[in-house]
């Protein structure tokens, strides 16, 4: 390639499917092109910006006019070293694409998103947690050594050690790209979960019931409805310990294609029917009560594949789209633990004189960690999805402008996989020194300020410090 | 709120008369435009009252080679396009002379094919964006007065109209303006009568551009233009139409 051109222009928007951007996409064939492609950015006076499975649903992943590497096909090599439990895995490959390498030989990777379609180099970047965050860490926490390449050349195993290594994992695309990661896997000895559902209500009986829950557990989450009463279903889950290699095979964890008969391909158009016409109420109200109606008849614990559990979004392919065609945001607050009953219950009042009711909640418990721009802190995490009702719906910007200047009022922090209008202030803010920090390494991986995204731009993350 | 659709948009002939009011009327409707033409003079005057909503690129649209980087270098300052309105053109008297007819042909289509072929390779990819071109009710039929001028529309027509037919069902709107008579420049001391102002016209283009297709700039136009289309030419010939 020496040149970039008009039909590579596309349009790509996050998961949400709001503020699109235009790029120059390009799908490398290998590592080797890659010095060739920085070269054609640099004379083209472009930047280049990276791009997985897109399933961060803001504007991570979008770069305008910018070169964007979709790196979802380039490399999806696996290599598993039983012995030590590691898997040598290319960036390309998605989790799922993982578990169903390793569960059979009896390993599950130890920390999965809500979808199972994102790239490792998506989970690096990111340092994507799951609802083991509390118990287990979060993605960084269990990779073990990465390659990478940047503007400035490559740069081989990159170990926990090194002192870069916290920038690298959560650096969002802003300093190069992942080309092989190794993660440390979850020994496990059963292809279940045993799964524990508790109603709950209130914040104050939420928070604690959330914290005493993940006491014994392995996984934690709640499923919230966001009302002035909150309430909802806490799942505390743990690892069926027996041995049980039936329940390793992919038969076991496949997914059911029917919901109560109803074909799962059908319900995200049933859901929307619902949702445009009555709004979030009935759904959230449906949840509600078959959450606790399942309770009633099952109120011990129930035995669930870890497939089921994980990953309950990617049983209804398509279930955004009953969000309606103006996209919708998913904001994602964490809250440190001493403040997050005032702040969740001032988020909630927020939300409801905006008259915009988050149509899903889920609650999770973190904990800090060093890498620069993940936003884990000891605390509690409420992602709630928020649907634009018009194209730029400025009701739902200004809540989310609301609920950022109160939650980083409060030490609290903003998830760029979600984030999709924070400002540049707000921003650095937010990160205080660990901005700067990000800006310095810059100047050893992309001395150039090459690497891009539309989020990094409105952060102030694309300038290389003096 | 805006009236129109486009937030992004590249104008080709902007420095006077009809395109010179879509600028205008776009940077009032809060749009950011590119705004090219030669006369560097009308180009800053443009700037300086229309402020930063208004990026001026001097363009010579006979140096069609230029086109493809012009393009690119201009999509990344305005970070996008949604829009392409191609409005340069000239017109004279027919003379039976050959560098007037060709430096009108050249003018009025092999700029608008360099711009729209840029445009149309991006919105494809895209799968959104507006083209629109002007005509001109003078390519509807082979008129006595102006033989290259009257060509090079119904040329404009002819290229719009295959665009169209390929591109509207890739989701992008593909339209050809056919004015009649308007004050500008062009027709400054000419005998033409019940001229529209130039800024009507601006108006009722962008109006009309939303929808893919030829549109006349008054009903009545439609409706004459519709029954001359279909007049024989021997009959044509007759008629008082220069
Ligand atoms: C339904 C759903 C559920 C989710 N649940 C969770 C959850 O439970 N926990 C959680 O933490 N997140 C969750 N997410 C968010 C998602 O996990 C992250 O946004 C993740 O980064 C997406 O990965 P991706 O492959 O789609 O990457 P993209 O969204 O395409 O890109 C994400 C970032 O990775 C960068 N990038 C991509 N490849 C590389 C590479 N090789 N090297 C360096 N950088 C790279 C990009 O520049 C970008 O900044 C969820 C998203 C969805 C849609
Ligand atoms: N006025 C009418 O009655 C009428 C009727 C039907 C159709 N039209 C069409 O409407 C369009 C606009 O014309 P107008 O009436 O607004 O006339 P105008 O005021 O003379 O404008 C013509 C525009 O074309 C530009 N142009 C001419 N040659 C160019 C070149 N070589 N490179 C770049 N730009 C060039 C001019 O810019 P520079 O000189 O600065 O380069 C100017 O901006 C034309 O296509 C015309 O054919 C006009």
């Amino acid at each position: 390639m020496n040149s970039i051109d008009n039909q590579l222009v596309r349009r790509l928007s996050g998961f949400g499917g709001v503020f699109p951007s235009d790029g120059y996409v390009i799908q490398p064939y290998g590592w080797d092109g890659l010095p060739e492609i920085f070269e054609v950015a640099l004379h083209e006076g472009r930047r280049v910006a990276l791009r997985g499975s897109g399933r961060s649903y803001g504007d991570a992943a979008t770069g305008r006019e910018a070169i964007v590497l979709d790196l979802s096909e380039v490399d999806k090599s696996l290599e598993i070293f039983e012995d030590q439990g590691v898997a040598r895995c290319g960036p390309s490959l998605t989790i799922e694409e993982l578990w169903k390498q390793t569960l059979p030989r009896g390993f599950w990777p130890p920390v999965v998103t809500g979808t199972s379609k994102i790239t490792l180099g998506g989970a690096v970047a990111m340092n994507v947690h799951g609802k083991n965050h509390a118990q287990a860490g979060s993605f960084g926490d269990h990779v073990q050594s990465l390659d990478w390449i940047s503007p400035n050349g490559w740069f081989r195993k990159i170990t926990p050690n090194h002192p870069e290594f916290t920038g690298l994992v959560s650096s969002a695309g802003g300093l190069g790209l992942a080309t092989s990661i190794d993660l440390k896997l979850k020994r496990i000895h059963s292809g279940d979960v045993e799964v524990r559902a508790q109603p709950t209500r209130g914040w104050r009986e939420i928070l604690s019931e959330l914290d005493a829950g993940i006491q014994g557990s392995d996984y934690a989450v709640g499923w919230l409805n966001m009302a002035e009463d909150p309430g909802g279903l806490l799942h505390f889950a743990s690892y069926c310990e027996e041995d049980s290699p039936a329940t390793l095979s992919l038969e076991h964890q496949s997914l059911p294609s029917r919901v109560l008969g109803v074909p799962v391909e059908t319900i995200s158009k049933l859901l929307s029917t619902v949702t445009q016409t009555f709004g979030p109420n009935p759904i959230n109200w449906a949840k509600d009560k078959s959450a606790r109606f399942n309770h009633m008849v099952n109120p011990g614990s129930f035995v669930q594949s870890l497939v089921a559990f994980s990953f309950l979004l990617d049983y209804v392919p398509g279930w955004q789209r009953a969000y309606g065609s103006n996209g919708f945001v998913q904001l994602q607050p964490f809250v440190p633990r001493e403040s997050a009953e005032d702040v969740f219950t001032e988020i909630a009042a927020i939300a409801t004189s905006a008259k915009r009711r988050p149509y899903l909640t889920v609650l999770k418990r973190h904990r800090p960690d060093n890498f620069l721009l993940s936003p884990n802190l000891d605390g509690y995490s409420l992602a709630m999805d928020i649907p634009f009702q018009t194209p730029n719906d400025h009701v739902v910007r200004k809540l989310c402008e609301d609920v950022a200047d109160l939650v980083i009022a409060k030490g609290g922090r903003l998830y760029p996989a979600k984030d999709s209008f924070l400002s540049g202030d707000q921003a650095k803010t937010m990160l205080g020194p660990r901005f700067d920090r990000f800006q310095s390494l810059k100047s050893t991986y992309d001395p150039q300020g090459l690497m891009t995204s539309d989020l990094l731009e409105r952060w102030g993350l694309i300038s290389v410090a003096g | 709120m805006s009236k129109f659709p486009w937030r992004k948009v590249i104008i080709v002939g902007a420095t006077s008369g009809i395109g010179e009011q879509l600028v205008r009327l776009l940077v009032a409707d809060g749009a950011q435009v590119a705004a090219l033409g030669r006369r560097k003079e009308c180009l800053e005057r443009l700037h300086a009252e229309l402020g930063p909503s208004l990026l001026p690129f001097e363009h010579d649209v006979l140096e069609s080679d230029k086109v493809k980087s012009l393009f690119m270098r201009i999509t990344q300052e305005l970070g996008g396009l949604d829009c392409v309105i191609y409005s340069s053109g000239v017109m004279f008297d027919g003379r039976f002379d050959t560098s007037e007819d060709i430096l009108t042909l050249r003018t009025n289509f092999e700029g608008c094919i360099a711009w729209m072929n840029e445009a149309a390779l991006r919105f494809r990819g895209v799968g959104n964006g507006t083209l629109v071109a002007i005509g001109s009710v003078a390519g509807d039929r082979g008129r006595s007065g102006r033989p290259a001028y009257g060509a090079s529309k119904a040329a404009v027509a002819t290229y719009m109209e295959s665009l169209r037919n390929g591109l509207s069902k890739q989701g992008i709107t593909v339209v050809t303006i056919k004015p009649g008579p308007v004050e500008t420049e062009m027709t400054r001391g000419s005998k033409f009568k019940n001229m529209m102002p130039a800024r009507t016209a601006a108006e009722l283009i962008l109006r009309k551009s939303r929808k893919s297709g030829e549109h006349y700039l008054s009903p009545i136009h439609a409706l004459v233009f519709a029954v001359l289309r279909h007049i024989p030419s021997p009959i044509f010939r007759r008629l008082p139409i220069e």
